[in-house]
């Protein structure tokens, strides 16, 4: 068995170096350039294996970048309360997955368009215009858990992996330069969001974005309730374009959820939605909450301010009412 | 003692404004996506409350979990949310009533009152992501964001929410759930 595998190994080894000097032989430039070629053969091979396998810190290092650079074209919002409170929401949703561990970092993002992004290495990402149609910590948390599962899975490696392993020639050139072959993953910008991921990657993350946002105590339904608000909106509302370009169209969503749902619907926890909560920027914060600016133009200033050591009522599934919320529901915040 | 009174009182107060709410407020016109039966409980082993087919409209009248209670003409039951579609007469993304369908009411109380977004916005655009440029001073920022999950877990806990092992859909049973206990 094992001679048999060596022999075919050795066969194709053969094979490809063959190739190569007929390569070679018929463009004329290995005599003239002088070039090694078991150098090109190893070259070619490398390339190869760098694209199949990225390390955890070349993840981290790639949605870094990504990250880094959509912040460049959209900031975050400027509301330290509102950024810590998502980042809580979001690494409690992230320690019931696979990889508790990366360093999550959770953002909304400065655009009205109604979004969100994850990158590589644990970087997660919502827009304002997401944000502000939420009705509740369940939704939030849902809509955390979807990005999540991306990343868990690691989708947008995989996408990147295909587009760089396409211009295979290019690696050629970048086997000793490992950044120029991340730099090729990348791609320019942060283009790799207006790309999209295969469909099953997003039936996928959703399904198990349900299954997240249950697994850390939320109503698992929230992501399903967002998805109902991105199907009524429809393809028509612009502040959904690139989402609707980038994604299956939510009705569709819904069809496959419900399909993987139904046989296990009636047996899931029943969980929380909570109230949309403020936590002071402080602990574990390393900036003090800022003013939003004057205008209020980016409109998350009238949400209810919770402080964190605030005495918590203790709602049994969520479902008991508080006079001060309900109140500010019915009235205005 | 004496501070009960009031305290009932505005109970009571909350729960008859809630209701008055409920009643008047809280219908959203649906579409039903596929035959469902409908049940007279938001529970699988409720007694059946009735049909209704593919197509069907009504109004979701209240929203419980999974749930959604819908009435069409005289029939009213549960069903699951993702079996309906909300909207008039639109199925799925193609129909839809704009920023205007704001699925306040069903889904609220929170209101749209933030949202400038309307049709023809311009946000974030593909071009606008191709010529990104990495700006380290947010970066930094949202560095400064990051919290430990133990600092998630006290947060989670704050609100009553606790961790528990729920396998993920289309898996057996058994398995690891991956999440850690707080």
């Amino acid at each position: 068995m094992n001679v048999m595998r060596m022999n075919y190994i050795r066969m194709k080894v053969m094979l490809a170096h063959l190739l190569l000097w007929m390569t070679a032989g018929f463009c004329g430039a290995a005599q003239a350039q002088n070039i090694d070629l078991n150098r090109i053969f190893s070259i070619g091979r490398d390339a190869v294996t760098a694209v199949a396998g990225v390390s955890e810190q070349e993840e981290q290092n790639i949605g870094r970048e990504i990250t880094g650079r959509m912040l460049g074209a959209a900031p975050l919002v400027n509301d330290a309360a509102l950024q810590s409170y998502v980042n809580r929401v979001g690494r409690w949703v992230a320690t019931q997955s696979e990889r508790p561990s990366l360093p999550w970092r959770f953002a909304v993002i400065d655009t009205a368009s109604i979004n969100a992004f994850a990158a590589p290495g644990g970087y997660v990402m919502v827009t304002r215009g997401l944000y502000e149609i939420l009705d509740n910590e369940a939704q939030l948390a849902g809509v955390l858990a979807h990005e999540i599962a991306h990343i868990v899975r690691r989708h947008h490696v995989t996408v990147m992996q295909k587009s760089a392993a396409l211009s295979a020639g290019a690696q050629l050139a970048q086997r000793d330069n490992r950044s120029a072959l991340i730099n090729n993953m990348i791609g320019s910008g942060a283009e790799v969001f207006a790309r999209g991921l295969d469909k099953s990657a997003e039936h996928e993350a959703d399904a198990m974005g349900v299954i997240l946002a249950a697994r850390a105590g939320y109503n698992p339904f929230g992501l399903i309730d967002v998805l109902h608000k991105l199907a009524a909106r429809g393809a028509a509302d612009g502040s959904l374009a690139l989402l609707f370009k980038t994604h299956p169209a939510p009705g569709d969503r819904l069809d496959e959820l419900g399909a993987a749902l139904t046989p296990r619907v009636g047996s899931l926890p029943t969980g929380r939605e909570l109230d949309i909560r403020r936590v002071a920027a402080g602990a574990g914060s390393m900036r003090a909450a800022q003013p939003l600016p004057a205008e209020g133009a980016r409109g998350l200033a009238s949400q209810k301010n919770e402080q964190q050591s605030a005495p918590q009522s203790q709602p049994k599934g969520g479902s008991a009412i508080d006079p001060a919320q309900l109140l500010r529901g019915l009235f205005g915040r | 003692m004496q501070n009960v009174a009031p305290k009932l009182f505005s109970r009571w107060l909350v729960t008859a404004l809630f209701a008055i709410f409920a009643a008047v407020a809280v219908a959203e016109p649906v579409t039903v996506e596929r035959d469902s039966v409908l049940r007279a409980e938001p529970r699988t082993d409720a007694g059946v409350a009735g049909n209704l087919a593919k197509g069907a409209t009504g109004d979701a009248v209240a929203r419980q979990g999974a749930w959604v209670q819908v009435k069409s003409g005289t029939v009213t039951g549960w069903l699951y949310s993702f079996n309906v579609r909300f909207g008039v007469a639109g199925v799925g993304s193609s129909g839809g009533g704009g920023a205007g369908s704001a699925l306040g009411r069903v889904f609220g109380p929170r209101q749209q009152v933030n949202v400038t977004a309307t049709i023809g916005i311009r946000g974030l655009e593909e071009e606008d992501l191709k010529q990104a440029h990495f700006d380290g001073g947010q970066m930094r920022q949202l560095d400064g964001f990051a919290v430990s999950s133990e600092q998630a877990a006290a947060h989670a806990g704050n609100a009553g929410l606790s961790a528990s092992q729920v396998e993920y859909l289309g898996q057996p049973a058994q398995g690891t759930a991956g999440g850690s206990n707080p």
